[in-house]
């Protein structure tokens, strides 16, 4: 872990331009994804395959005939939106109808990724704002699952399936789910195709970090956020833990986490800035999620955190910690002189012996 | 021909401009808060319009009237517009309401908002203080135009997209019923997509536009100086 926070300024550079070296990070993404489609296959059959296939095929022909307009290669660059195509379709419950999920991608690539300059220079994160959109417009589509191991033909649309609500609707409405946590941990719930895997996703999480394609400066802050907030305000009976690793597994937060949080053309590009950004990303997931009006705002959060990435690499790179350190400490001895003084004061006035604070004297 | 009257040519020309170069909603970005939300059905768009129309056009009217702009000190003006426009909500109100009953509630605030409008003030500002009062409706007139275009086109794709139906009348019988389409967020992004597509029109139209109307004055100074020349002949002779 170390070793990638040393290699701090490489990485800049990197950013600036990431057409250098993003064909790997995106390879890289896509070989994360897949391990997903294990899961999806084995609890809903062969539709979660066709609706990914056809969701990563409408954004891959919408990014191309975006890039021919804007007269740029086609390249490497062009996979980008296969990622966000596999995202949003993983996103999705199994039981959607093929035209949500397309929207969506449709919606990503060509009013959220091109018209703010394409690869590597979008200012939201084209997912998030598909998902986001997606939800917005179809929410009973997008907010309602099939049970698990109902196997779904890829057929047009799904008929005479009885259709189920998370565990996040649960803890809506502030009632402890039935499932177990270690139930939860190996998927077997209701929710979208992709995500209830949160082994899998943690595995993934591991491989992304080792290989550098996600930074563990602002996944762990968000993480660490995400788990401070529902240990700290528990919504449901239960205690604090279950409220912790309830709000942390049931949905598709963790997978949010993983693939989307770090995305680096969205986040900020230093590392305060990175890590103010998944605080901010946390606090506002888990605040959509307890007062917003639908069970995962997990997108929303994201696209706010987005559009505040650049303030918040701009504000804390005035901020230098190791000043503020020293005038902290600085602050702080006057404080316990102060306090030192006043106590041998009263200490005077009654008469009695000061020995026993003359560990203030030293400092 | 002399500067000046190059200008007046060029200005009665440019009354067109607020239907696409300066548009008021997809260029200058005004009126957006009741453009975005209250066209969720052509009815309501049109009642918009309408009431726009109504209020917009005899203020700027009577703004035309003001000769000079020291006539009414600056900082006083704006609330005189204001006032103007609001003593012309009234018949607008009362014209609204007799065509459209149901679309005046459903607009709402944002009927009334039209009062303190920034269409007024700009345009007044802009055109209506030192023009002929001619030539101060003209440019209302094509500003309304540029404003109820793009309200109109909004208003017909959402309602066909919520209820499958435009201007009541049922078209779409299989329509999902995509009601959400009427939050003010569908709005922006349409009016977004829409301000995009006009920049493209107005770049390809724009220089074509003004060679016509170059053309025009050009032929316009050889007519006069023509006649000029004529009528110095004739006293001449």
């Amino acid at each position: 872990m170390k070793k990638v926070a040393e290699t701090g300024p490489e990485e800049e550079i990197s950013q600036e331009l990431p057409q250098k070296r993003e064909g790997a990070g995106l390879a890289d993404m896509i070989a994360a994804l897949m391990p997903l489609f294990v899961p999806a296959y084995f609890f809903y059959g062969e539709r979660p395959l066709f609706i990914s296939l056809v969701t990563v095929l409408a954004a891959l022909a919408a990014d191309i005939l975006c890039t021919r307009m804007r007269g740029r290669k086609i390249g490497v660059h062009n996979l980008s939106a296969a990622v966000t195509g596999l995202i949003i379709a993983l996103l999705m419950p199994a039981s959607v109808s093929y035209a949500v999920p397309i929207s969506a991608a449709l919606f990503a690539i060509l009013v959220v990724k091109h018209p703010f300059g394409g690869y590597g220079r979008n200012i939201f994160n084209p997912a998030a704002a598909g998902y986001a959109f997606a939800a917005v417009l179809f929410p009973k589509a997008v907010f309602s699952f099939p049970a698990p191991f109902t196997k779904l033909a890829a057929d047009a649309a799904v008929q005479d399936l009885s259709l189920q609500t998370s565990l996040l609707a649960a803890l809506k409405l502030r009632t402890l789910p039935q499932t177990s946590l270690f139930s939860l941990m190996l998927g077997g719930v209701p929710g979208p195709m992709g995500t209830t895997g949160i082994l899998i996703i943690a595995a993934c999480l591991l491989y992304l970090l080792v290989r550098r394609v996600v930074k563990f400066q602002t996944v762990l802050p968000f993480l660490i956020t995400v788990f401070a907030f529902a240990w700290l305000f528990p919504r449901i009976p239960g205690g604090r833990l279950a409220s912790a690793g309830y709000e942390m597994m049931a949905g598709p937060l963790l997978f949010c986490g993983v693939y989307m949080v770090s995305d680096p053309a969205t986040m900020p590009k230093t590392g305060k800035g990175a890590a103010a950004y998944g605080i901010l990303c946390g606090l506002l997931a888990m605040v959509f999620r307890y007062y917003g009006a639908f069970e995962e705002g997990f997108c929303f959060a994201l696209l706010i955190a987005n559009a505040l990435a650049g303030w918040l690499d701009r504000q804390l790179s005035k901020i230098s910690f190791k000043e503020l350190g020293i005038r902290g400490l600085a602050a702080l001895r006057g404080l316990l002189r102060r306090a030192a003084g006043m106590i041998r004061k009263t200490a005077a006035e009654k008469g009695g012996a000061g020995n026993g604070h003359s560990n203030h004297k030293k400092v | 021909m002399d500067i000046q009257t190059i200008r007046r040519y060029k200005r009665n020309y440019s009354l067109l401009s607020g239907i696409l170069s300066n548009n008021p909603i997809l260029m200058q970005g005004l009126v957006l808060a009741p453009a975005v939300v209250a066209s969720t059905t052509l009815k309501n768009g049109l009642a918009l319009c309408i009431c726009a129309f109504v209020v917009f056009l005899p203020t700027l009217f009577v703004v035309s009237f003001i000769k000079g702009k020291n006539q009414i000190p600056h900082f006083l003006r704006m609330f005189f517009y204001a006032l103007l426009s609001s003593v012309f909500f009234i018949p607008a109100a009362f014209l609204t309401k007799a065509v459209f009953p149901s679309s005046v509630d459903m607009l709402g605030i944002y009927m009334p908002l039209l009062v303190v409008n920034t269409i007024v003030i700009a345009r007044a500002e802009a055109v209506a203080v030192r023009s002929r009062p001619l030539v101060a409706v003209g440019d209302a007139f094509f500003h309304m135009i540029g404003f109820a275009v793009p309200v109109l086109l909004a208003a017909g794709i959402r309602e066909y997209f919520s209820s499958g139906t435009l201007y009541g009348v049922l078209i779409d019988l299989n329509s999902r019923n995509l009601t959400q389409v009427n939050l003010p967020f569908v709005g922006f992004i349409l009016f977004g997509l829409m301000a995009a597509g006009a920049q493209l029109i107005s770049q390809k139209a724009t220089p074509a536009y003004r060679k016509w109307v170059n053309k025009r004055i050009i032929l316009k100074a050889s007519a006069e100086s023509t006649a000029e020349q004529q009528s110095r002949n004739s006293e001449e002779r």
